[in-house]
C-alpha cells in the first residue's frame, strides 16, 4: 500500500469564533486545572480538552519532524486547521464539552472520507494528527497524571498453582528449552491474561485444560540464584489489573557438613536437641507407655535416619519439612542413672552422626 | 479387508464395481459410504503410500521436476500414507458459506455449478464422519455468552461474527481403519499407487497401479474416483490426458491443472481495539468453538472484496500509540482502555489460471511425470488485502472503534501473505470443459465413469479449512454414484 501524504484542511471562508462557556471538561480523566485563557483560537475550556489529550506526544512528534521540525507550523497556524476540521452547519464553538465532541465528530468524518494522516504505519485522522501536534506545541510531552497506575483487583479463580519451592540454584519442573515451568490452574482463563513473576510478565500459554508460564532466561538466573520469596500475580495488563496469587519461594540449600576426608555428609549440623538431662523412671518429655521423648532439630537429615541411644536404634520420625527429628526412648533404656551416647545414623549410606550424651541421674 | 500390496505379485482382484483412487478423507470416506450403501459391490481403494509416515524416498514423487524447490512447498505439505493429508490436518472445521456458491463477477468468479443447499444435507453427515460435536454454525447463538468480549459488528458494521470448530482432528486412516478391514466389500490397497489410466471412447475401463517393488497391474471398473488430494488429483490426470483423451472432455480441458489455489494468510496490521477482546478457541457444550471476524456479504459485494476470516490476536506494547490511546473520546475513541493486537488474516484468493500445475519431462520412479507449479498471487488479491485494511480504518474510526497500523516494513515478510497448504482449483468445477474439467456432479465432462474427489473440484475458494467440505463433497458423490442416499453413519 502506497503511504498517503498528509492532506491539509483549509479554512474555506468559514469564520471562527470562540466561546468561553462554564461546562465541565471531557469526561475521559481525572479532571484537569483549567487552564488559563491565552491568547488563540481556542479558549480555555477547548484547551483543557486538548491537555488531557493521553499517549499522543509520539504521534505528534513524528507529525512535526515530518512536517519541517522546528519550522512546522505554529499554535496558530494549528488552530486554525484544526477549527477548519471541525466545521459543521452549525456556527462553530470551541469550548467544552461541545468541542469535545466536535473534535471526535471531525475525526470520525474524516476516516469515513479518508482524510488520513500516516504515522509509521498508523492509519489516523487529520484531525487527531493536528490535536495532538497541538497539545505537543502548547503543553510539551508531560502526560495527564493517573494515566498509567495499576490496580489490585480479582482476575480469575486459581484453583491450584506449582511448583511453589525450589533450593537456590535447583531448577523446577525443567523444560527441554532449559526453562522452570510453573502452571496454573485456573477456572475459565482469559486469552489475555498473564502470568507475573516477581514484578516481570513472563510468557503465559493458555489452554482449556491449563495455564503455563515459567522462569525464562535473566529472570530464571536471578530468581534461582538468590534465596527469597518472589511475589506471583495474575495480570491483565490491558486493564492494569494485578490479582497476586502467593509467592515462588527459593529456599537457601541446606548447609551440609564436611567430613574428614573432604567429602560432604548427608547430615547438616545439629541446632539444637533435647531433653539432655531426664530421670531414672520419670522421664522429662513424657510420651506414650511411659517413653521418654527426643529431638534434635537439623536444616537436613536422609530419608532414612534412626536415632542411635549408645548404639541402640530408638523407633524415629523424620520430618524433613520442618527440620525435626524425634524418637521414642523405651523405659527400659533410663530405668538408672547412666550417661549415654545420642547419635544419628543413616541407615543408607552407614554414616554416623555424634549428637550428644543425655544424662539420666536418679 | 487391508492388503499390503508390497507383500504380493499381482492384485488380489482383477476387477471391482468402484476403484477409488487415494485413501485420504475423501477415499475412505466415499470407499465406507459405498460400502454401506451397496452391499452388493465391490469397491477397491488404492492407497499410493503405507500405513505409516512416508519416508522421503517414499514422498519423493511429490518432489517438483529440478533441482529447484520451487515456489510451493509440495513435499512438506502432502502426506503420501493410509489417510493422507488428515495425518497432519490441524481440525479446524467449518462448511463454504452460502455466498461462495453464487457468481462473484469482481473477483472473476461464475460461482459454484450446484447450490449451497445440496451440500447442507452432506455438511450434516461430515461433521460426524469428522467427529465435530456439531454442525451448528450459527454465531449469533454460541457466541451470546462471550458477546462483551467480542467486537460490535452491530449496525451498519461491514464485519459479522462466524465461528470454526475443530474437529480431534480425525486422523482418516486411524480412526476408520478397522471399519475398512471389517468391510467385506471392500479392500484396501497399500502401495497400491495409481500411474494410468485405459480409456475407451469416452470411458475409462482399467487403472494401471504400481508400487517400488516392482508389481505394476490393472485393475478393471466400472467406475473410478481420483481422490489423490489437491494436486495429485491433477498431475494423475494431466498424466492421464497425455495418453490421449476426447477432445471436448475435462480431461483435454484448458482449465485441468489451472486456477491452483491456497488461502492466503498473512498478517497485515496491527490494531488498536477495545481491550478485553477474546478471539481464541473455547470450550462449549457442544464442542470447542472459535469465533472470527469476517466480511458481511453485502460489503464483499460493495467494496468488491473476497471472503475473509479476520483473527485479532493480543499482541506486545506499541511504541508509537500506547493502549491508553484508546481513552481520548476527544479524537472520537470510546474512552476505555485500548489494547494491540495483531491482526491475522486469511484471505480468499481470486481464481487465477495462470496459477497452475502441469507435468515436466522428468519422471518419478514409477514413471510418472513429476509436476511444475507455478504458483503465485495476483496483484489483485494483494489490492484486496490493502482495501480490506482500509476498508478496517475507516470503519474502525468512524465507529469510535479503534485504529489500524499497518505492519512496518522491518515486518514486511508478515504482511505479505503466504501459503496455509489448502490445496485447490486444478481440477475444478463447471458447466463445460471449456472452463473447467468436472462436472456439478464432480464427474469428468465428457468421460462417463470417472469422477474427482477433493478440494481440486472447489472453483472458488473462501477461507474455510476444506476438509469438512471435501468429506461432504464425498458422502455426496457416494450417493450419486450408488443411486442410493443415506450417509450418515461415520
Amino acid at each position: 500500500m502506497e503511504r498517503r501524504e498528509f492532506i491539509t484542511g483549509s479554512l474555506g471562508g468559514l469564520s471562527l469564533i470562540a466561546l468561553a462557556t462554564t461546562l465541565p471538561g471531557c469526561r475521559s480523566g481525572p479532571a484537569a486545572p483549567v487552564v488559563e485563557p491565552v491568547q488563540g483560537l481556542l479558549d480555555s475550556q477547548a484547551l483543557a480538552v486538548i491537555q488531557q489529550l493521553r499517549g499522543t506526544t509520539p504521534v505528534a512528534l513524528a507529525w512535526k519532524a515530518r512536517h519541517g521540525g522546528g519550522e512546522s507550523p505554529d499554535r496558530e497556524e494549528l488552530e486554525r486547521r484544526l477549527l477548519a476540521m471541525l466545521e459543521t452547519d452549525e456556527p462553530v464553538h470551541a469550548s467544552a464539552p461541545h468541542f469535545s465532541e466536535r473534535l471526535a465528530a471531525a475525526v470520525s468524518r474524516d476516516f469515513e472520507a479518508g482524510r488520513l494522516c500516516e504515522i509509521e504505519g498508523w492509519l489516523l485522522s487529520e484531525t487527531e494528527c493536528l490535536a495532538a501536534t497541538l497539545r505537543l506545541v502548547l503543553y510539551g510531552e508531560t502526560e495527564p497524571a493517573g494515566a498509567t497506575d495499576w490496580r489490585q483487583g480479582e482476575l480469575a479463580e486459581v484453583v491450584d498453582w506449582g511448583p511453589r519451592e525450589t533450593t537456590r540454584g535447583v531448577g523446577v519442573n525443567v523444560q527441554p528449552d532449559g526453562h522452570s515451568g510453573l502452571w496454573f490452574k485456573i477456572d475459565h482463563a482469559p486469552s489475555w491474561l498473564k502470568i507475573e513473576i516477581d514484578g516481570v510478565v513472563a510468557p503465559t500459554v493458555i489452554s482449556e485444560a491449563v495455564v503455563t508460564s515459567g522462569l525464562y532466561g535473566e529472570l530464571r538466573d536471578r530468581i534461582l540464584d538468590a534465596p527469597g520469596e518472589y511475589p506471583i500475580a495474575l495480570v491483565d495488563p490491558m486493564q492494569r489489573i494485578r490479582q497476586p496469587i502467593g509467592h515462588f519461594v527459593v529456599k537457601a540449600p541446606p548447609p551440609y557438613l564436611v567430613l574428614e576426608d573432604g567429602s560432604t555428609s548427608v547430615f547438616c549440623a545439629v541446632e539444637a536437641w533435647g531433653p539432655d538431662v531426664t530421670f531414672a523412671g520419670r522421664p522429662s518429655n513424657p510420651q506414650r507407655e511411659g517413653h521418654e521423648g527426643l529431638w534434635i532439630r537439623t536444616a537436613c537429615a536422609p530419608d532414612q535416619v534412626q536415632v542411635l541411644y549408645d548404639g541402640d536404634a530408638l523407633v524415629t520420625t523424620n520430618d524433613r519439612g520442618n527440620g525435626l527429628i524425634t524418637a521414642l526412648l523405651p523405659p527400659s533404656h533410663f530405668a538408672v542413672a547412666r550417661e549415654a551416647r545420642l547419635q544419628l545414623h543413616d541407615m543408607e549410606t552407614g554414616e554416623v552422626l555424634d549428637v550428644g550424651v543425655l544424662v539420666v541421674k536418679d | 479387508m487391508i492388503v499390503d500390496l508390497l507383500d504380493q505379485t499381482r492384485l488380489p482382484l482383477q476387477d471391482c464395481d468402484v476403484c477409488i483412487l487415494g485413501a485420504g478423507p475423501a477415499g475412505i470416506t466415499l470407499a465406507l459410504t459405498l460400502a454401506r450403501l451397496r452391499p452388493d459391490w465391490q469397491i477397491v481403494l488404492a492407497e499410493g503410500g503405507g500405513e505409516s509416515l512416508p519416508t522421503p524416498d517414499e514422498n519423493d514423487s511429490y518432489r517438483p521436476a529440478g533441482d529447484d524447490p520451487g515456489v510451493y512447498p509440495v513435499g512438506a505439505t502432502r502426506l503420501r500414507f493410509l489417510g493422507g493429508t488428515s495425518n497432519h490436518w490441524g481440525g479446524w472445521s467449518r462448511p463454504m458459506d452460502p455466498d461462495i456458491f453464487e457468481p462473484r463477477d469482481w473477483l472473476g468468479n461464475g460461482g459454484w455449478p450446484i447450490a449451497h443447499a445440496e451440500l447442507a444435507r452432506h455438511y450434516d453427515h461430515a461433521a460426524t464422519w469428522c467427529e465435530i460435536g456439531s454442525n451448528d454454525y450459527d454465531a449469533d447463538t454460541h457466541l451470546e455468552p462471550w458477546r462483551d468480549a467480542l467486537l460490535d459488528v452491530s449496525g451498519s458494521s461491514l464485519l459479522c461474527h462466524k465461528l470454526f470448530r475443530f474437529s480431534p482432528p480425525t486422523r482418516f486412516g486411524v480412526r476408520y481403519r478397522p471399519d475398512l478391514q471389517d468391510a467385506s466389500n471392500v479392500q484396501c490397497w497399500l502401495n497400491a499407487t495409481a500411474v494410468g489410466l485405459g480409456m475407451r471412447g469416452d470411458r475409462i475401463h482399467e487403472a494401471e497401479l504400481a508400487n517400488r517393488t516392482g508389481l505394476r497391474a490393472r485393475l478393471k471398473a466400472r467406475h473410478f474416483v481420483v481422490a489423490m488430494g489437491g494436486i495429485e488429483n491433477a498431475r494423475f490426470l494431466l498424466a492421464a490426458a497425455a495418453g490421449g483423451a476426447p477432445s471436448d472432455s475435462g480431461l483435454a480441458s484448458p482449465a485441468l491443472g489451472r486456477y491452483f489455489a491456497d488461502h492466503l494468510g498473512f498478517a497485515p496490521a496491527l490494531v488498536l481495539l477495545p481491550a478485553r477482546l477474546e478471539y481464541g478457541r473455547r470450550s462449549h457444550e457442544s464442542g470447542p468453538v472459535m469465533p472470527i471476524l469476517s466480511l458481511k456479504p453485502e460489503a464483499q459485494r460493495e467494496l468488491e472484496l473476497g471472503n475473509f476470516a479476520i483473527t485479532p490476536v493480543a499482541h506486545a506494547d506499541d511504541q508509537l500509540i500506547p493502549h491508553r490511546y484508546g481513552r481520548n473520546e476527544a479524537l472520537g475513541l470510546r474512552g476505555d482502555d485500548c489494547w494491540w493486537y495483531r491482526m491475522q488474516v486469511v484471505l480468499e484468493p481470486q481464481p487465477d489460471p495462470d496459477s497452475r500445475i502441469s507435468l515436466s519431462g522428468e519422471r518419478d520412479a514409477l514413471g510418472v511425470p513429476r509436476l511444475r507449479i507455478d504458483w503465485h498471487m495476483l496483484d489483485s488479491d494483494r489490492e484486496r488485502g490493502d482495501r480490506l485494511l482500509q476498508a478496517l480504518a475507516s470503519e474502525w474510526g468512524s465507529r469510535r472503534t479503534g485504529r489500524v497500523r499497518l505492519m512496518p516494513p522491518e515486518l514486511a515478510f508478515e504482511r505479505s501473505p503466504t501459503f496455509v497448504a489448502h490445496h485447490m482449483g486444478a481440477t475444478r468445477m463447471g458447466a463445460d470443459a471449456e472452463g473447467s474439467v468436472v462436472n456439478g456432479d464432480c464427474r469428468v465432462h465428457g468421460i462417463e465413469n470417472l469422477h474427482v474427489a477433493g478440494s481440486s473440484v472447489f472453483p472458488s475458494y473462501g477461507f474455510s479449512n476444506p476438509t469438512l467440505t471435501i468429506v461432504a463433497l464425498a458422502l455426496r458423490l457416494g450417493e450419486q454414484l450408488s443411486g442410493r442416499s443415506g450417509t450418515g453413519t461415520a
